[in-house]
């Protein structure tokens, strides 16, 4: 009985995803790389293959593997990954973000910014490292633009790092 | 394996910091433990302080039927399944398996977490609130084996947990086998407030029925949250630590480095063994009826 749900959560589940890929338009090839490159990370270690000679010849893949993610993943990935290489900066790099794009978001941004919920992970304790004059103004910011603290810091970096809050073309 | 999920469909209740000390108070105590974070935000690793995680890739490979894999001993004895942008496209996943097969669809969750996650004696579920994932709390609420539901003593907090009480029973309602309600835990209330305390947990019995409120609760303690929040520790861990500063003479306070920690430290780790225990013993009478 149980191996029987479980099989037929298995085929819904494969009925699903079918349907979830084939409707998913592929996202740009910067936000591929950055997709691959997270599961590249996070991938578990491949399972013992049969060798070379046991093998069965196979044509060469051409071209790189597409990964379908929808377009707000891919944006929040590539942010990410630029995100961790500056992660010992946060405090100069939001500071530089702030002098060169401290402007409340408009409203239409605002509000596609909080249907997509993004936070930038772990960056709370290294923001009260940040002088309070450009903490004070944060929180401004944060507020006139009704986003929280963090939600202003994802929107500063991914003005700063090129990544467009509305149209997620900024990938460049 | 037993499965515990955290929560009440409101943010702000504390339903992380419980799962994760949960989780970790369980681990301490020899059981082997995962913690699935199925929140988009991923808060679970930023408590833990674990940064290089997956983003909720894991559980998308698992419902997927891809090999998978936690985080491993993030703490002795616990592994993290982390959330991220990818549990939206799991919350996706089981939106489209209710569409393509009625609320029995939402069932698959549990069903793959059954036969996946069957190695460990207990899997702590935290759930993000109600209005940013519905399908996704629903799965969860029917996937787990038990609910423990975290609450502040305001009104906007139980309405909520009425709400989750009213989607319980429609769940139920339609042949579903739900979550058990292990509990009510009140989160964040005053250590004298024990009057605020003792009228909760009345009016929750008068809006829920007859549901256990725990005995245990946890302090509000805000110094001791935020640092270990900024420490990225476990009330363990922090309570260690506050505990091996107390027996220090004086002048290491003066110093450039000086911290000073919350004096409920330990008090506020005796709420999480405590409420650990209640949780635990619930589980293990539950199950032998």
């Amino acid at each position: 009985m149980a191996d029987r749900s479980m099989r037929q959560a298995r085929d819904l589940l494969a009925d699903v995803f079918a349907d979830q890929a084939g409707e998913q338009a592929p996202a740009g090839d910067q936000a591929e790389e950055v997709a691959e490159d997270v599961l590249a990370r996070h991938r578990p270690p491949p399972r013992r293959r049969p060798s070379r000679a046991r093998r069965p010849a196979r044509p060469a893949r051409r071209g790189r593997q597409r990964v379908n993610v929808s377009l707000p993943t891919a944006i929040y990935l590539a942010v990410r990954q630029q995100w961790e290489e500056h992660r010992a900066t946060l405090p100069e790099l939001v500071g530089e973000a702030l002098e060169t794009y401290g402007q409340p978001l408009e409203e239409d941004e605002a509000v596609a910014w909080r249907r997509q919920r993004r936070q930038v992970p772990g960056c709370v304790s290294r923001l009260l490292r940040l002088p309070a004059e450009q903490l004070d103004r944060l929180d401004e910011l944060a507020r006139t633009s009704g986003l929280s603290r963090s939600g202003m810091v994802a929107v500063l970096l991914g003005q700063h790092l090129g990544v467009s809050v509305l149209e997620g073309d900024g990938l460049r | 394996m037993h499965t515990v999920a955290l929560g009440t469909g409101k943010g702000g209740v504390g339903k992380t910091t419980i799962a994760a000390n949960l989780a970790a108070e369980a681990a301490h105590r020899g059981l082997k433990t995962l913690l699935v974070d199925t929140d988009p935000q991923s808060d679970c690793a930023l408590l833990l302080g674990v940064e290089d995680h997956d983003d909720g890739w894991g559980q998308l490979a698992m419902l997927k039927g891809q090999r998978w894999q936690p985080l491993r001993d993030v703490r002795p004895g616990l592994d993290l399944l982390a959330g991220g942008a990818s549990t939206e496209l799991v919350a996706d996943a089981l939106a489209r398996a209710e569409v393509k097969a009625g609320p029995e669809g939402l069932a698959v969750l549990g069903e793959v977490w059954g036969e996946e996650l069957a190695d460990y004696d207990l899997v702590v579920v935290d759930t993000p609130p109600a209005r940013q994932s519905r399908p996704l709390l629903d799965a969860v609420l029917l996937g787990a084996d038990w609910l423990v539901i975290p609450t502040r003593t305001d009104l906007k907090s139980i309405r909520a947990i009425r709400v989750l009480g009213e989607r319980l029973r429609r769940l139920a309602g339609q042949g579903l086998g739900v979550s058990r309600i292990a509990g009510v835990v009140l989160f964040g209330v005053g250590a004298q407030a024990t009057a605020i305390t003792a009228d909760t947990r009345q009016f929750l019995e008068e809006v829920l029925g007859p549901v256990r409120v725990f005995e245990a609760t946890i302090r509000y303690a805000e110094k001791a949250d935020r640092d270990q929040g900024i420490d990225r520790q476990t009330v363990r861990e922090y309570a260690g630590q506050a505990d091996d500063r107390a027996g220090e003479s004086a002048p290491w306070r003066l110093g450039a480095q000086a911290r000073s920690y919350s004096t409920a430290a330990g008090r506020l780790l005796a709420d999480y063994q405590d409420l650990t225990g209640e949780v635990l013993a619930t589980i293990v009478d539950g199950e032998a009826r």
